[in-house]
């Protein structure tokens, strides 16, 4: 069994000077410029805070003309999700007149080792490596524009989500067929401490060895130990306030984790609970859709 | 194995949100001051270690890629090492194991995060197994309420005693200029109102979530003696784990630290911990661990640990100072911050702890806590070579 998801999380990326200002002179002045080591006198384009070679701080600025060379091509014909353009296109190494490091960026087609290049920018600039929309030939008019005082950028924002399919194991395959086609909770029991891992797993946690007997555990229980969320978060999968605990189920040994429905102030450290179960089962935690008083 | 010792430590000023850096910026900012503080520059180190928490803290993979440059590791060896929340003590220790081991003979350790670029309890929600207990988990607060709860109900402590705790080490911070809380009226009643995290941990039992970072040189028997005047010298280490749901677990009971306890104490001959240790730094993320940390490293009886707060012991002026420096309570990178406890650990026997010097201290004990509540670290560090 597979269960299929996402890690989806915002960010906002603290620039640092010598990228916050960077991104600014490109979108406010559709300027490229560098920073110098008072060191070793390198010039770094994209500037970074720190020359790795020299461990010295890096606070000289240059301003670059925008032209320089290609030091290698390659054209793309592959697609991810997030690729800039759709293939083929070119991404180039370019040397900048006065630079001393290698700018990745888009570049005209055709464009090979040795070419002279200047970037374009684009119109429409928000402070972005791509405000330079590619490389072109330097035979291309430059567009002569005239530089402002920019306030660096403070941060960038953006987002990670990338898509997963997790695979339960043979163990979990198994108790979770369980739990959706006959409402049975299983454990495993390891051979040499006779302890029963609920959910059911392959290996004995403290032994370290294989746990292959299977046993049906009761979805009765005793409450160990619970808390209820009040704090939220952005991408919380369950809105707060709720309640959740550890339950210790009659014949297992180990603790399953689940929902407690009851009013907080009845709950109480090895209080008996039973589940309470879903009609539209799955195969996944919420067969169970939590966990109440024990009837008497 | 050689002798090693912590020879110069440094640190940032952590704060919420640190605008003015990168992440690479604040990792440059630890790495200088710890060698400044050694009195040594890049050059005369052998190896770079590099620790940080879960990548999805910055979003950036290969932290160690990125933060080469800043961390001088520019045709170094380079490792890097992760270990949840006790990853900053074990990248100290396993810079140690490299000038213990004869491998190098000067090794500069780096962590730290910048926990403001995301929000840190989505990206601490994914330490939980998708399948079993991400659909509800909240981050770091939730498990350790449940722990709370379960150890509360276990051996009685009480939230009042926890209180107690959170007011110690915020008023020890106001003596810690890096410390990121500064709350100079804290008291156990702010502690009781505040709002409610997740049941019974409050607001203030709480650490904050910090952009920082923490450095540290360790060197070898003879360059150590040269760089600083009274080394550090780490006389034992130890690093332990446990399950997350093993049969029998009780959070109240932390195995794995009784285990690290009982490991370095017999390292180095420690019969009385609460005795021979002079001061210690313990990774108190929510106030109620401080407790059980301490009866669980065998400074009092299991159960004692409120009454070891209310006796006042644990505070500066008491026999056993804990969290001097402010602790976890006060400033919480999680990348570096084990790797913080160390460091206070070695200025406190160095005599370089400032304001929060502890008179006379010579046998420091340094502690990291991580992982689904089952990584545990220790180091102990002195005055004493021998």
């Amino acid at each position: 069994m597979i269960l299929h998801g996402d890690i989806t999380i915002p960010y906002k990326w603290t620039t640092g000077p010598a990228i916050g200002r960077f991104l600014a002179e490109l979108r406010d002045n559709a300027r490229i410029v560098g920073a110098r080591c008072a060191e070793c006198n390198k010039v770094f384009v994209p500037p970074t805070d720190v020359c790795g070679q020299c461990f010295k701080p890096l606070d000289a600025w240059v301003e670059l003309t925008g032209e320089g060379e290609i030091i290698a091509a390659s054209a793309v014909h592959y697609q991810l999700p997030w690729s800039p353009l759709p293939p083929p296109y070119t991404l180039a190494l370019v040397r900048l007149d006065g630079a001393d490091t290698e700018l990745i960026h888009l570049a005209q087609e055709g464009l090979k080792t040795g070419d002279r290049v200047r970037a374009k920018f684009k119109e429409e600039r928000s402070g972005t490596i791509l405000d330079i929309d590619k490389f072109v030939p330097l035979a291309d008019a430059t567009v002569e524009r005239e530089a402002t005082t920019t306030q660096p950028l403070k941060e960038v924002r953006g987002q990670v989500s990338l898509p997963y399919r997790w695979s339960y194991g043979k163990a979990l395959s198994r108790f979770f067929q369980e739990s959706r086609d006959n409402k049975r909770l299983m454990g495993t029991r390891c051979p040499r401490c006779l302890s029963v891992t609920v959910p059911a797993a392959r290996i004995c946690t403290r032994c370290f060895v294989e746990a292959t007997e299977w046993v049906e555990v009761s979805d009765h229980g005793v409450l160990e130990t619970f808390t209820t969320v009040h704090l939220p978060f952005p991408g919380q999968p369950t809105e707060p306030p709720y309640t959740y605990g550890l339950i210790l189920l009659d014949g297992a040994s180990t603790y399953f984790s689940h929902l407690i429905e009851e009013p907080v102030e009845s709950l109480r450290c090895g209080m008996r609970v039973q589940a309470v179960w879903s009609d539209e089962r799955k195969g996944d935690l919420f067969d169970i859709l939590h966990f109440k008083k024990e009837e008497s | 194995m050689r002798r090693a010792a912590i020879v110069g430590t440094g640190q940032t000023k952590c704060k919420e949100r640190r605008d003015d850096v990168s992440f690479p910026g604040l990792i440059y900012e630890a790495a200088t001051r710890a060698l400044e503080d050694a009195g040594i520059t890049i050059d005369d180190v052998d190896a770079v270690v590099f620790g940080s928490a879960p990548e999805l803290f910055e979003g950036v993979n290969h932290p160690e890629q990125w933060c080469a440059d800043a961390s001088g590791a520019f045709l170094k060896p380079q490792i890097r090492i992760h270990t949840g929340g006790t990853v900053g003590a074990s990248t100290g220790i396993a810079a140690f194991y490299y000038v213990a081991a004869g491998m190098f003979d000067t090794v500069l350790a780096v962590t730290g995060d910048k926990l403001s670029e995301s929000p840190v309890q989505l990206g601490l929600s994914t330490v939980y197994d998708p399948i079993l207990g991400r659909q509800f988990a909240c981050g770091a607060p939730s498990a350790v309420a449940l722990q709370a709860r379960q150890y509360m109900h276990k051996y009685g402590v009480t939230e009042h005693q926890a209180a107690l705790v959170a007011v110690k080490n915020r008023k020890n911070a106001l003596l810690n200029p890096y410390a990121q809380l500064h709350i100079p009226n804290i008291s156990v009643e702010m502690v009781m109102n505040s709002m409610v995290l997740s049941t019974p941990i409050k607001l203030l039992d709480s650490c904050p979530a910090s952009d920082g970072a923490c450095a540290m040189v360790i060197a070898s028997e003879g360059l150590a003696e040269q760089y600083a005047d009274r080394p550090a010298w780490i006389k034992a280490v130890a690093t332990f784990n446990e399950g997350v749901y093993y049969a029998g677990r009780n959070f109240a009971d932390p195995l794995a630290l009784m285990e690290a306890a009982k490991k370095v104490y017999k390292t180095t001959g420690i019969t009385d911990p609460r005795r021979e240790i002079d001061v210690a730094e313990l990774y108190e993320a929510f106030s109620f661990q401080e407790m059980l940390w301490t009866e669980a490293m065998f400074f009092c009886e299991r159960g004692e640990g409120g009454k070891l707060v209310e006796s006042g012991a644990t505070e500066m002026t008491g026999d056993l100072p804990v969290n001097p420096s402010g602790g976890v309570l006060s400033t919480n990178t999680i990348g570096a911050t084990a790797m913080m406890r160390q460091a206070e650990a070695a200025m406190q026997v160095m005599g370089r702890a400032g304001q929060h010097q502890i008179d006379g201290a010579r046998t420091a004990i340094a502690h990291g806590w991580g992982g689904g509540i089952q990584f545990h670290t220790l180091m102990i560090v002195s005055t004493d070579k021998n």
